[in-house]
């Protein structure tokens, strides 16, 4: 259920250029979100930005209650966001969207990561590990450049598993993730319907992975952005097209959606 | 049943509202989308997105962008058509301690009728909006709410097949919305409800294309807060109807401002994205305002602005 709420801000870390961890008190998302839920944050009180601004849950920390935000600045309302510091106040709208359905037991798991897609999947990752054999979970992850990826320490630990991109090979293999992926899957494609594929990047990615998936008929789900509004479904501003020429909310019929579904451009 | 403290309660076209705040067509969907958020019942109404004869998918993405204190949207109408709204969102609607008031849209005056005919036989329903003033729409929309004699004609016709008082929405895109408001009120407009958003269109430059599939869209938001204030004068001065104020209301003084201008009822669009209780923030300011300066009833307050 959707509520809102204030919540302070616990503190802010510089994880890289123009990236930001934000950690908020929520007792209340850091029980209730689940990996691909988002929240809508509202970013001052001035009329601009006007709009809140949509976040996937990064992870959270029941122990403590609170959860976390990784976000990229690319614009006035994420650059307000990066400054904020210890002890801000925050006015927030979630857990909003359906998020990611659990892979069922046995299948081979991939989380297929471009740049700030991380943000939903690291939570996801984090959910698997220790209920997902170790042996069944790959986790791929692109970035345009060694700066620009994030957690290789932390992945590090699911050892041959962990597969990486750059655009310019500054690190790991150069080229996109998609095209490590694909390789990949050309070598299951009798077993492709025993893996469970999640994923999040950026459009044109997201746009491949959606190709792949109807191309191998892949079980895969992707975590969609999109220009957003009202956030729990009311204003119809942030529709996805499907196969069948109809539209879905981004917000609230997703923003997790089965790849072989939408239809991007 | 409606209640609430007496001070704040209005009437128009016979239908009594606790009190003057309404939320606003298309920024509220079908009320449902809220309900977790807080009390609906607090309301003075709910005005339902833009009811069409058939369902609508909608214009393709991006549908929204923002703009400096303001934003365009081009949805496009998209809506469930009147037989699912009367069969799955109506009941819920029904069910809550305000007054509802389904927003009607369409291609032609005949499917404007044909979906007026199937409302009055629902129950539950207060008032309609006639929404003559859609920015998004090829055909319908603004096409009636843009001339005198197309939106005399719509209203007219609604207003002879439709059992519930009737309000026209109008559109701030013509040269002379006073013009306008006579003509629905002599089709017979029980009120007027003003102002839809305004054409604009945004660019990006670095790839040189719009930044909204329909290339144009509605602005709203508190950029058009002054326009609206103005027509809303204007309209209150010139016509004897009600008349119902939006555009850019984000809190109760700016609502103050509507009604002091001549607003008997105002409506919170935008600002529901915002704060999605800026609603009901205004309803108690609204009281608050009247206790602090000793007015007994909001009503006293309309048109009163000191203009001589
Ligand atoms: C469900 C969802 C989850 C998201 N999760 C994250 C996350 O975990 N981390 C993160 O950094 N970002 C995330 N985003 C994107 C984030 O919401 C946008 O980057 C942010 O709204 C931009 O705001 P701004 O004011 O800084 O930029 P603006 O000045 O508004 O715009 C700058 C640029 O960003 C683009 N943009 C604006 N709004 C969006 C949007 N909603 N989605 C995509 N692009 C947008 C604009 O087209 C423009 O090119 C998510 C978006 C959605 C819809
Ligand atoms: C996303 C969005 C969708 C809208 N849809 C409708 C609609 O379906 N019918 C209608 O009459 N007005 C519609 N409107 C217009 C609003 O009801 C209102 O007239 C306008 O936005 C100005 O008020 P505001 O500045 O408070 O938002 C829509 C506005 C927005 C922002």
């Amino acid at each position: 259920m959707i509520s809102q709420f204030t919540s302070s801000v616990v503190s802010n870390q510089k994880l890289g250029e123009k990236i930001f961890k934000l950690t908020l008190s929520s007792p209340y998302i850091s029980k209730r979100a689940k990996p691909g839920n988002f929240v809508h944050i509202k970013v001052g009180s001035t009329y601009s930005p006007l709009l809140r601004r949509a976040f996937s849950v990064h992870n959270v920390d029941k122990q403590k209650g609170s959860f976390e935000v990784l976000l990229k600045v690319v614009g006035r309302g994420t650059g307000i966001l990066s400054e904020k510091s210890p002890g801000d106040i925050l006015d927030l709208l979630g857990p909003i969207g359906k998020g990611f359905s659990l892979p069922q037991e046995g299948k081979t798991v991939m989380l297929v990561a471009g740049g700030m897609g991380i943000a939903p999947l690291w939570f996801l990752l984090n959910n698997l590990i220790g209920k997902t054999d170790k042996e069944k979970l790959l986790f791929f992850s692109g970035a345009k450049t060694e700066k620009e990826l994030l957690y290789c320490e932390n992945l590090k630990d699911l050892g041959a598993n962990l597969m990486v991109t750059t655009d310019d090979g500054s690190f790991g293999t150069k080229g996109l993730i998609t095209d490590l992926f694909l390789k990949e899957i050309k070598g299951r494609k009798n077993d492709s319907s025993k893996l469970m594929v999640y994923s999040c990047g950026p459009p044109e990615m997201l746009k491949r992975m959606s190709e792949i998936s109807k191309g191998y008929d892949l079980s895969c789900q992707i975590s969609l952005e999109g220009n957003m509004a009202c956030g729990v479904g009311a204003c119809w501003g942030c529709p996805v097209k499907l196969e069948n020429g109809w539209y879905k909310r981004v917000c609230v019929d997703g923003p997790v959606f089965d790849a072989r579904e939408v239809v991007l451009e | 049943m409606v209640s609430g403290s007496s001070h704040l309660s209005v009437k128009i076209a016979g239908v009594e509202f606790s009190n003057p705040v309404l939320v606003a067509s298309g920024t509220f969907g079908y009320g449902e989308e809220y309900e977790s958020l807080f009390d609906l019942s607090k309301l003075g109404g709910i005005v339902t997105k833009s009811i069409t004869l058939e369902p609508r998918e909608g214009h393709p993405p991006p549908r929204t962008f923002e703009t400096s204190c303001g934003m365009l949207n081009a949805i496009g109408l998209a809506n469930v058509g009147v037989e699912r709204f009367i069969k799955e969102k109506l009941p819920f609607l029904k069910s809550l301690k305000t007054r509802i008031i389904v927003n009607v849209a369409g291609s032609t005056v005949s499917e404007y009728e044909e979906v007026v005919k199937r409302l009055n036989r629902s129950k539950g329903i207060d008032m309609l909006e006639i929404n003559i003033s859609c920015p998004n729409v090829k055909e319908g929309g603004i096409a009636f709410g843009s001339k005198v004699k197309s939106a005399y004609e719509c209203i007219k016709a609604v207003r002879k097949n439709s059992s519930y008082p009737i309000i026209a929405k109008l559109s701030p895109n013509v040269t002379d919305i006073v013009e306008v408001a006579h003509a629905v009120k002599k089709a017979g407009a029980d009120a007027i409800s003003l102002i839809n958003t305004l054409v604009g269109m945004a660019v990006d430059v670095e790839r040189r294309r719009p930044l909204l599939a329909n290339i144009t869209g509605g602005l709203s938001g508190p950029a058009i807060k002054p326009v609206a204030l103005a027509m809303v004068w204007k309209v209150a001065k010139a016509v004897k109807v009600p008349v119902i104020g939006l555009g850019g209301i984000m809190n109760t003084e700016d609502a103050l401002e509507f009604i002091l201008a001549g607003a008997s009822m105002i409506q919170v669009g935008t600002a529901n994205f915002v704060d999605p209780q800026t609603s009901i923030k205004i309803v108690d300011g609204l009281s608050e305002y009247c206790k602090k300066k000793g007015i007994r009833k909001i009503t006293d307050l309309v048109g009163k602005l000191k203009a001589d």
